[in-house]
């Protein structure tokens, strides 16, 4: 395991565009279900991330919704439909509308997920694993560096949750995200409820796979809890974010010299809205347990909660 | 859509062959069954070496997250079209997994999938007997209204356009040319069912009856705020929405009117335009009309001598 001098060191090497970015704190996935909640209780959330797709050739009230936003609280940008593991291509007008929502949301980064969601000629619907090979490691680094330049802001990308991985598979999940995140020198948005799913679902050590991807690439973190079916656990973002992923992210916390925000997503079986805010306020308490924030990045407007 | 090749080279082409067997495989049943059955080397055009890739798969969990993605989109038609999804009852799900053997979409964002499900499920409501006869009709209003909230744009009127009633009322007196704009975010629609009457039965979880026949004119529009204002109408208020096209002034309208309704008693006379002033009136105050004047001096011959 890295000590947590490492890490800085590692850090500071990183060229990135992450220096006037603060730690932003935790926030929560807006949601239009949440919505007036959400809104009735910004003081309790550090920051909202938005779904990009809900925002691209939107109709004027969304475009006035993500400006009243923009003026009141710290945004990020999350999609979904990028697909940037599809081989050969890179969907520019897609890029292009992104922009656009980024113009209005000022977002302090724009992230989306490492697989493919579509084809050309057909859309699959879901955030989809690809072949971890060589091939697609290449493809990805070379789409997601020409999709990072689309933007002012950095651009993340997330580890997906999944229940089998084609072939072939010629080296390890770590190692693929670690070449892709190097060959794009991106930074990434560890999602550790996708994490604990997949260690559970594939069999593999969640513990072994953090000290084998970059974790000072690591900006952004994702909770969320789901659900068993059968043997699987599924990837539905509608419960409590469960202990095990607590306890992956008490373990990650003290190794993240980047990271800039912790995030609860819940997308469905929605719980009062008083229950989120308790459940932010205790992953605030972790954070403050387990994560030092950098000087460089204490100079920037921090959380009350963290001084 | 405009896409980057960075390579193609054999192994990318190779690569990009099979993601598309891959998307296929995760959202075609027909296409799955046909590779899992191992019949043959060759489906549907792929080759050997993809399609046993494809075999190499965990069958299991392949299927299992192909009906997930059967699931999700289930509920994107129930979210869309929630009375039509309603009546199709068990069809429904037949249907979502024939949509993906068929053309699929090539786009999974809320509004687009949306448009081409509802494409999908409109030629199979007309070309199978399935659902009671005003399922179409009700689809036809469900994606009206979705259509006319997601692609209103903001300024609804062209430059220039009045909704002054009194301007209205100078205009015609000093017999000005008048030509009357319907709204451009709107659809009349002639639907031969009660849709209320349908939509009030379904949110009651109710099957509607079968023989409920009768013939219903609706005016849909949006208003700047995005809100969609509904309202049942005559046949003579749709043909006047309907021949409101801003290039037909006011005087042509009560011509092509009394034509249209020349059967029903209309005639072209002081009654009429009375009638049609007062309905034109009507609209203006509601919205969903609007006016330009052609207030250049007209020729002398052209001007009405005082009595």
């Amino acid at each position: 395991m890295n000590s947590y001098a490492d890490a800085l060191t590692l850090g500071a090497d990183l060229c990135s565009p992450l220096d006037d970015i603060p730690f932003l704190g935790v926030g929560l996935g807006f949601r239009e279900a949440l919505k007036s909640a959400t809104l009735e209780h910004l003081d309790r959330i550090d920051f909202l991330e938005l779904m990009t797709e809900h925002y691209i050739e939107m109709p004027p009230h969304k475009t006035r919704e993500l400006e009243l936003l923009a003026a009141e609280i710290p945004l990020v940008m999350h999609g979904v439909e990028l697909s940037i593991g599809t081989v050969d291509w890179l969907d520019v007008e897609y890029l292009e509308k992104m922009q656009r929502v980024a113009e209005l949301a000022h977002p302090r980064w724009i992230s989306d997920h490492l697989c493919m969601t579509r084809v050309p000629e057909r859309a699959i619907g879901n955030l989809t694993p690809v072949p971890l090979s060589l091939l697609n490691c290449s493809n990805i680094a070379h789409n997601a560096r020409r999709a990072g330049g689309f933007f002012d802001c950095p651009f993340l990308l997330e580890n997906i949750s999944y229940y089998f991985q084609p072939p072939p598979i010629e080296m390890t999940e770590e190692a693929f995200v670690t070449r892709v995140l190097e060959g794009a020198d991106c930074h990434m948005l560890l999602d550790l409820t996708n994490l604990c799913n997949n260690a559970i679902n594939m069999g593999y050590n969640a513990y072994r796979y953090l000290d084998g991807i970059p974790l000072d690439r690591v900006v952004q973190i994702h909770l969320a809890g789901g659900y068993y079916h059968g043997s699987l656990l599924l990837d539905t973002h509608s419960h409590r974010v469960p202990d095990p992923v607590l306890d992956l992210l008490k373990h990650v916390l003290p190794r993240l010299p980047n990271l800039r925000g912790v995030l609860i997503e819940r997308d469905q079986n929605f719980p009062p809205f008083s229950e989120l805010l308790d459940e932010l306020d205790g992953v605030r308490e972790l954070v403050r347990q387990h994560w030092t924030v950098r000087p460089a990045v204490r100079r920037l407007k921090t959380p009350q909660w963290l001084s | 859509m405009n896409w980057v090749a960075p390579g193609r080279d054999g192994a990318a082409l190779a690569e990009r062959s099979f993601q598309s067997a891959y998307a296929r495989l995760l959202t075609s049943t027909r296409f799955r069954k046909a590779v899992f059955s191992r019949h043959g080397s060759n489906v549907d055009g792929f080759d050997a070496q993809v399609i046993e890739r494809l075999r190499a798969m965990d069958w299991d969990r392949t299927s299992f997250y192909a009906e997930l993605l059967v699931g999700n989109r289930i509920a994107s038609i129930s979210e869309a079209f929630p009375t039509t999804a309603f009546l199709l009852g068990s069809h429904l799900t037949r249907l979502a997994r024939d949509f993906g053997d068929e053309s699929g979409s090539t786009d999974h964002r809320k509004y687009p999938e949306a448009c081409a499900i509802a494409a999908y499920l409109m030629h199979s409501l007309e070309t199978q007997r399935i659902g009671p006869p005003f399922a179409i009709d009700v689809l036809t209003y469900e994606l009206a209204k979705l259509r006319l909230r997601y692609e209103y744009r903001l300024p609804l009127w062209a430059q220039g356009v009045c909704h002054s009633a009194s301007k209205f009322d100078v205009a015609m007196r000093a017999q000005h040319p008048v030509y009357v704009h319907r709204h451009p975010y709107q659809a009349i629609l002639s639907l031969a069912c009660d849709i209320e009457k349908v939509c009030a039965d379904v949110a009651a979880a109710r099957m509607p009856r079968k023989g409920m026949v009768q013939s219903t004119m609706l005016l849909l529009h949006v208003d700047d705020q995005g809100v969609l204002h509904q309202e049942g109408v005559n046949a003579v208020t749709a043909a006047f929405l309907l021949l409101a096209d801003g290039q037909t002034t006011f005087d042509s309208m009560l011509d092509a009117l009394a034509t249209l309704f020349a059967q029903g008693g209309f005639e072209r006379g002081a009654q009429l335009r009375e009638g049609a002033l007062q309905l034109c009136g009507r609209l203006l105050e509601r919205g969903v009309v609007g006016l330009t004047f052609d207030v250049r001096p007209r020729p002398a011959s052209a001007q009405v001598r005082a009595p």
